[in-house]
């Protein structure tokens, strides 16, 4: 079980890098969202349903434990960077970003910080790797309706801040 | 990978380009010491976002009728009844009454506030917004009509549902959703809950007053993006625009409440209608971290409060 489990990890580490950078806006927080996420996983690996693919049940595991986590202050404040360094190795790690278009991407980062965390959810796995509504719907396990409909409400409050847009 | 056939707008490849991220920053094991030190975290205590909706109890009182070329506002409907709860509290819709009551956003002993405040040192509130599902259901609907005067409606376009469109994405979400402050002639099907779904969300007075008060200052609207992050007198503006609004229940209930009207339009071609009343009921929590400037750091949380009018 564990080698299996390892090979897991190995294929997946760099998807739920992503996802954990996505939602949670910083490195520091995305850490602790990334182990628990491997942790939960770990102890629930014997029980999960084999039915349902591993990338979908651990990105659920990650989208639960995002949103189950009460914010502290420091939490709330996540989607702010400490030095120039850290705001400067986050942006460049989003591909075709260049000195044209980086305040852009600055806007949108801020943006999607001020989005509810349902919403942010589905935004991110909506487009982090282009999963279906019914993908999405399994993940968060919420209706489809719901999904669509809060997808809806995150582009247009993301199109209402990107004002350049 | 499941391919996307909808156009991508400019927002579309930045969303994507913004999740689909280099793995440059490589995500480490830490010691057992780094755990521990995370694992400490503070906790805030988030009051209670509840708004409860009361159902109207359907067939009781199906014998009122009401004159078929007039829909009279009634203060509690006898035809239908109606659900609601906020977007993350599918599990526990609540019913809609005669008395102010405020819809459960509690997950498994977790509050999501319906309304929440987060406080930002550069730019005063940070505020997010849910929506409410709204449910309808009735032995003799034949369709709904739904509108409101502040907000905003949508819901899934039955035609498009049939087409399952999960397993189709070639229609962008703009077609797949009616949308407007007024949806007439909803279809109602007893047997497919789905098509009494309306999804409302509170109107962007906020940020339209926000737009207006810059510009009084010298900000054009299709500026404000790109100086966001930069121009410190328009950060002060922002920041003193949003701590001078939205600090009470009143506050958020002008900005975000809103007035609905349903109207029932039943098979024997009579109709019966009744307002809905969305309220904000609004707590403000003193923060435990001291901003640089000295000052406390406060954020709030509020609650949908329903009833019909």
């Amino acid at each position: 079980m564990k080698s299996d489990f390892d090979s897991y990890v190995t294929k997946y580490s760099a998807d739920l890098t992503r996802l954990c950078i996505s939602l949670c806006g910083s490195r520091d927080y995305a850490d602790d969202l990334f182990q628990e996420t491997w942790l939960k996983a770990l102890r629930h690996y014997k029980k999960r349903n084999a039915d349902v693919p591993f990338d979908k049940w651990l990105y659920s595991i990650c989208v639960n434990t995002y949103k189950n986590v009460l914010l502290s202050a420091r939490h709330r404040k996540s989607y702010h960077f400490r030095t120039d360094e850290e705001q400067t190795e986050f942006f460049n790690s989003i591909p075709e970003v260049n000195d044209e278009n980086r305040d852009d991407y600055s806007t949108l980062h801020y943006a999607i910080s001020a989005l509810p965390k349902k919403q942010k959810i589905v935004i991110v796995l909506y487009y982090f790797k282009d999963y279906s509504i019914k993908d999405i719907a399994l993940i968060v396990n919420a209706p489809e309706g719901t999904v669509k409909s809060r997808l809806s409400t995150a582009r247009k409050a993301l199109e209402r801040r990107l004002i350049n847009e | 990978m499941n391919k996307r056939n909808n156009s991508d707008n400019h927002l579309d490849q930045m969303l994507r380009n913004y999740c689909s991220r280099k793995s440059q920053i490589a995500l480490s094991a830490r010691t057992e010491e780094q755990k521990m030190k995370a694992n400490k975290r503070i906790f805030t205590i988030s009051a209670t976002a509840v708004c409860m909706v009361a159902i109207l109890s359907a067939g009781i009182f199906s014998s009122l009728l009401l004159g078929k070329d007039k829909s009279q506002v009634v203060s509690a409907p006898s035809g239908f009844s109606i659900t609601a709860y906020a977007a993350e509290n599918e599990d526990k819709p609540v019913a809609l009454s005669n008395t102010k009551t405020e819809l459960s956003s509690e997950i498994d002993g977790n509050s999501y506030p319906d309304i929440g405040v987060d406080y930002n040192e550069r730019y005063g509130k940070l505020i997010s917004v849910e929506p409410i599902t709204f449910s309808i259901s009735g032995n003799k609907l034949d369709s709904i009509d739904f509108s409101c005067k502040s907000g905003n409606l949508n819901y899934i376009i039955p035609e498009l549902k049939d087409k399952k469109l999960s397993e189709d994405n070639s229609i962008s979400q703009d077609d797949y959703f009616k949308k407007g402050q007024k949806l007439e002639n909803i279809p109602y099907k007893s047997n497919d809950p789905d098509y009494s779904f309306v999804y409302w969300y509170p109107g962007d007075r906020d940020t339209e007053e926000l737009n207006e008060y810059l510009a009084q200052h010298g900000y054009a609207e299709e500026d404000i993006g790109k100086l966001y992050e930069t121009d410190d007198k328009l950060a002060k503006l922002i920041k003193d625009f949003r701590d001078g609004i939205l600090n009470t229940s009143e506050d958020f209930t002008d900005y975000y409440g809103d007035t609905i009207t349903v109207t029932a339009h039943y098979k024997d071609g009579t109709t019966e209608s009744a307002d809905i009343e969305v309220a904000v009921s609004y707590e403000q929590i003193s923060g435990t971290d001291t901003l640089d400037d000295g000052t406390t750091e406060n954020y709030g949380v509020g609650k949908y409060v329903l009833s019909y009018k």
